[in-house]
């Protein structure tokens, strides 16, 4: 019998047993203890009853009421025991002498003398049975509880334990034989379970090598020919492989265009998928915000040229940021351009940093004098694929990845990134960086 | 400058060639595998290695590797990656000055070399 629920039915029905028999006892030995002890008034009551008749009879005080009153004790005086009792009854009854008193009086003593001691056994046995009841209850119940702690709850401290630990240790698992009983079907149920997550996890674990060897062979088999098609163009269109014609140098810039939106579509597209993959781990170190703004900068003065847009910068000096230099570069880059794209000619674009803003916050903000963004659009630029259009500016041709993937690197950072915009009044993006700190006192100052 | 071009693809080894020796004159000389490629850096006759990540029979990584734990010295070694940011380039980062990333514009390679070039100096400096 390893069930511990027949092994508790079978414990508990022993106590319960042994319980009610020593309280069954115990009532009894009450019952009886009683009993005497109603005999023992009864025969006092009985002597000062009889002494009581005599002195009515001597004084003649008779009544139909007396008459009713001797009647009463004839009858119960049939009933006592033992038989010397009732005839010592009687012989008042029919004579109360001092003779029969006094015999009637012996009578009772002699009785009397017999209870007494039956009265002690049964008091005694009263208070052993229900001692026994009473100590065979706490031990019952101590034990009980003994065996629940120690059979049922210490098993299901250690399972929810190695629960714990197979969630905590990054699913690791050490299987172990389980009890042939309920608390071992639980841990074999909760074993499978813990084969079928690892399993699981492998499964992923595999998924996602095979993602990233997808991406791998992707982004190189991509790029390979993108190389050599982009070589060759800007080769051609310099001239150094000798003169072309105008239309041909006119193709030629078509073509290089072409190639280098292609490039920005599939490097886009490539680091989303990374990034979604999460396959962009972050390398974050101390940069200066005058470095990062001054890079970003000339990475873009060819494009802001073309746009005839200037780039300028305000407070962004006096500041280090822990993050990855690289990927708020791309950020940086992302709402730049974008601004850039959407500004009219001759204006600026400003980059101003903000901190305590909001306490212990830095904040990035990008400022354009664009058109400024419609309410309803505001949320849904940082969605993939989703851009404001604008005919009339020909260097509006995104691939509407920019923001998402800004948006996914500020938020791997742990910090957020938003827009505040007016239609026809410009519009700042800015992103916030939880690390940073002031370089001239280089307080450091982590908001987690 | 006297570079060591390793790149097992013929048309960009064409196009970086005709960039460095047109538009910045250096020498170049091209291998197309990692053995050729290890081999020739050991020679030492090298100014700056252009390395490709993915080459036959050694990949860039693994030659960076094995020229690294022969302790001889060698010109620096630029990687040409079409995939910089993969764990396996990200661990021989250190044994490299820097990477180009492909594709590169041909007409920014000899610029861009040299500005890696001069951080590196820059940095073994400071």
């Amino acid at each position: 019998m390893k069930s511990i629920r027949a092994r508790l039915l079978v414990i508990s029905a022993i106590c319960l047993s042994i319980v009610v028999a020593s309280g069954f006892l115990t009532f009894a030995s009450f019952e009886q203890f009683s009993q005497l002890n109603s005999d023992l008034a009864q025969s006092y009551d009985l002597v000062d009853a009889m002494i009581a008749y005599k002195y009515k009879s001597l004084s003649g005080n008779t009544s139909q009421k007396t008459d009713k009153w001797i009647q009463n004790w004839r009858v119960r005086a049939k009933k006592l025991q033992p038989e010397f009792r009732a005839d010592a009854v009687k012989a008042v009854l029919k004579n109360p002498s001092t003779k029969n008193l006094r015999f009637l009086s012996r009578s009772e003593n002699e009785y009397r003398s017999y209870l007494h001691p039956l009265i002690d056994y049964f008091s005694r046995r009263a208070k052993f049975f229900g001692s026994l009841t009473v100590a065979s209850t706490l031990f019952f119940s101590f034990g009980l509880l003994f065996y629940v702690l120690l059979y049922l709850f210490a098993p299901l401290r250690d399972l929810s334990k190695r629960m714990e630990e197979f969630v905590h240790n990054r699913y690791s698992y050490e299987f172990a034989v389980p009890e042939p009983n309920e608390i071992g079907e639980l841990q074999s149920a909760f074993d499978r379970m813990a084969q079928q997550v690892l399993g699981q996890i492998e499964e992923l674990k595999s998924l996602d090598k095979a993602k990233s060897d997808f991406l791998s062979i992707a982004s190189h088999e991509l790029r390979t020919p993108l190389t050599s098609i982009k070589g060759s163009l800007a080769l051609l269109n310099s001239g150094i492989m000798g003169k072309i014609t105008e239309s041909a140098q006119n193709l030629m810039t078509i073509a290089l265009d072409e190639t280098d939106r292609l490039i920005r579509l599939i490097n886009e597209l490539l680091d989303l998928a990374k990034i979604e993959a999460r396959q962009f781990p972050l390398h974050p170190a101390w940069i200066s915000s005058h470095d990062l703004i001054s890079n970003t900068f000339q990475r873009l003065s060819g494009f802001c040229q073309t746009a005839q847009v200037r780039l300028e910068h305000a407070d962004t000096d006096g500041y280090e940021l822990y993050v990855d230099s690289d990927r708020i570069q791309q950020v940086l880059t992302n709402l730049l351009s974008n601004a850039v794209k959407y500004s009219p000619k001759g204006q600026a674009v400003t980059v101003k940093i903000v901190c305590d803003a909001e306490p212990g916050e830095l904040t990035v903000e990008v400022h354009d004098k664009g058109r400024g963004i419609a309410p309803e659009d505001q949320a849904l630029i940082f969605e993939k694929f989703r851009q404001a259009s604008s005919p009339q500016n020909p260097l509006v041709k995104g691939t509407g990845l920019g923001l998402a993937i800004a948006k996914t690197l500020v938020e791997q950072h742990g910090g957020t990134i938003g827009v505040r915009s007016r239609p026809g009044d410009g519009s700042t993006f800015y992103f916030t960086v939880p690390k940073w700190r002031r370089t001239a006192n280089a307080q450091l100052r982590a908001v987690v | 400058m006297n570079i060591l071009l390793c790149e097992d693809d013929p048309n960009i080894a064409t196009i970086a060639r005709l960039a460095l020796e047109h538009v910045g004159h250096h020498q170049v000389t091209w291998v197309a595998d990692g053995n050729a490629a290890k081999s020739n850096a050991m020679t030492g006759q090298f100014d700056v290695i252009l390395l490709d990540e993915m080459m036959p029979h050694k990949s860039g990584a693994d030659v960076c590797n094995e020229i690294r734990q022969l302790g001889q010295p060698t010109a620096p070694i630029i990687f040409l990656s079409a995939n910089p940011q993969t764990a396996r380039v990200e661990e021989f980062r250190p044994m490299t000055v820097g990477y180009i990333a492909k594709p590169f514009d041909p007409l920014q390679l000899c610029s861009q070399i040299e500005n890696i070039l001069s951080s590196a100096v820059n940095n073994k400096a400071g």
